[in-house]
């Protein structure tokens, strides 16, 4: 791997997108490999921790991928994720972090072909927007 | 294991088994199960899996009640940080509060690329970038996102600070690379965190040429003055807790305070006072406040009641019903408002307050913040 290479951790509810992952898998879809996916059993069980240790460990972006709204197995987990990307989003502002790395996203179909034009969207951006700095200014 | 370096440090070999610690315990005193005295005891009888494998040595509150009171004078705070040490090593842990964010956010704070955004700070208030004076913000940016559900608007207290600072013509620096003391990570025994942490502080603060150091958080007070030089030797620059600054100004005669009506009353907090002794000097200011009422709970000064919580972690039923006993003995004052020194004890004693299960008339406000509020004409 190279330096300049992003590093992405996609959080996956086992529900919609992790079958989606799946599914790419079988239908031999191409999407970058510069993402890690973890599989969650609902996005509900996410915690602003985790993802926040993601970045400390060295992600430059992670994305959080749910069911759909009102399609939720545990009804509101996806709900209540939202109001934790909102909240962690105003952290990472106050940390020098851009809070559009981290993005969330609700998954209405579990084709390979939507996975991964959606994973390889979310890391274009990433790439552009470069690594998290690490440059020394103090 | 080191068990014996720490029974040798904190004098546990002089317990005199009184249980004095026990009963003045604010844990103990809910949940019998929890004992100093035991803990001390185990350790010495070389129990020590009853101690370090224990979920119990994470309820402490190292509120210091019972050290500060101990005829033998064992350290018990440093017994609990030290035997947390261990546990640690062991893979032993206490349960995080708040899902782990506070102590995610505080880790995120060990890296290099780390930027404390300087966002929350209003327009017409004057800060530097270098100079005599530093103002050291703390964790108040991300207390005032993570608590806004309860209600608590932590950073108030910082916004306040900087009133305060331009009022008395002072242009604080404030700085994007400043991280969080290390806290919490000193006192659950990670201590690698807390020293990567108190690195980038040392490195920030001199940098900035600063020679006083301005605090309006207790814990941040208590490690800088006392943690830091025992690692890192005598600092650089000397430290002050805002509150105490004002009063000075006061005693100088420099300003007044407006009037204002307000029956109040004020909770000591631990690392102010137990273990820094500043007792009388918030006093002073609140009851220099012209018309307000003024009216210590019962339980003051040393003998004052921990706001239930520290450090993050194990907060149970126990914690909260410490908090509700202490809302209720503040209220049993005639008190509308509880001022408090430290902005955990804001956080825990609304968390309590915000609880609709009981219906309370009281309001919880930073000292800093009714400086602030009541200054008047120089
Ligand atoms: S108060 Fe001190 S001497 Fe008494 S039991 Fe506790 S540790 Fe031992
Ligand atoms: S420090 Fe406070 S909570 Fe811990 S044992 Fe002593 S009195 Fe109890
Ligand atoms: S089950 Fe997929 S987000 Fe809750």
């Amino acid at each position: 791997m190279n330096k300049k290479d992003p590093e992405i951790i996609i959080f996956a509810c086992e529900w919609t997108p992790y079958i989606g992952a799946d599914n790419a898998g079988v239908e031999m879809q191409q999407y970058s490999p510069f993402v890690r996916i973890i599989r969650v059993i609902c996005t509900g069980q996410i915690t602003p921790s985790n993802i926040l240790t993601a970045f400390k460990n060295g992600a430059d972006g992670v994305m959080i991928a749910g069911c759909e709204e009102g399609d939720c197995h545990y009804i509101v987990g996806n709900e209540k994720c939202i109001k934790v990307v909102e909240e962690t989003k105003q952290l990472l502002k106050f940390s020098g972090i851009e809070p559009e790395r981290l993005e969330i996203k609700l998954f209405t179909e579990v084709d390979g072909s939507t996975f991964a034009s959606i994973v390889n969207k979310f890391v274009m951006k990433i790439r552009k927007m470069g690594k998290v700095q690490t440059e020394v200014s103090s | 294991m080191n068990i014996e370096k720490i029974i040798d440090d904190t004098k546990a070999y002089f317990c005199i088994e009184c249980g004095i610690c026990t009963g003045s315990c604010p844990i103990s005193r809910i949940d019998s199960n929890f004992s100093p005295r035991l803990m001390v005891e185990n350790l010495l009888l070389g129990e020590e899996d009853d101690v370090i494998r224990s979920k119990k040595l994470w309820s402490c509150l190292t509120c210091k009640a019972c050290s500060s009171r101990c005829p033998a004078s064992v350290d018990f705070n440093q017994f609990i940080m030290r035997s947390r040490i261990e546990a640690k090593l062991l893979g032993e842990n206490g349960t995080c509060t708040h899902a782990g964010t506070l102590k995610a956010m505080m880790e995120l704070q060990t890296t290099e690329f780390f930027r404390k955004s300087k966002e929350w700070i209003p327009e017409n208030f004057k800060v530097t970038d270098r100079g005599k004076f530093y103002y050291f913000v703390g964790c108040l940016p991300f207390f005032n996102i993570i608590f806004k559900d309860i209600n608590v608007k932590s950073i108030d207290i910082a916004v306040s600070a900087l009133k305060i600072f331009n009022f008395f013509g002072i242009e604080p620096v404030i700085s994007e690379n400043e991280r969080c003391c290390g806290h919490d990570h000193y006192w659950i025994g990670e201590f690698d965190v807390f020293k990567t942490l108190a690195e980038y502080n040392l490195k920030t603060i001199n940098n900035s040429g600063a020679e006083v150091v301005f605090f309006t958080c207790p814990e941040g007070y208590n490690m800088f003055k006392e943690v830091y030089p025992l690692y890192f030797g005598k600092l650089d620059f000397e430290c002050v807790y805002l509150p105490n600054f004002v009063n000075e100004k006061l005693r100088d005669g420099d300003f007044s305070f407006l009037e204002t009506e307000d029956k109040v009353t004020y909770q000591d907090p631990c690392r102010l006072g137990r273990f820094m002794g500043i007792y009388e000097e918030p006093r002073n200011l609140i009851q220099n406040i012209p018309g307000i009422v003024f009216k210590d709970m019962p339980r003051n000064r040393a003998n004052s009641l921990c706001c239930g919580s520290s450090n993050w972690i194990n907060c149970t039923s126990v914690n909260k019903l410490i908090q509700v006993e202490r809302l209720k003995e503040a209220e049993n004052t005639g008190a509308e408002t509880l001022i408090t020194g430290c902005p955990k004890c804001e956080i825990h004693l609304n968390c309590a307050l915000f609880d609709r299960d009981n219906n309370y008339n009281i309001r919880i406000k930073d000292i800093t913040t009714l400086i602030a509020e009541k200054l008047g004409g120089k």
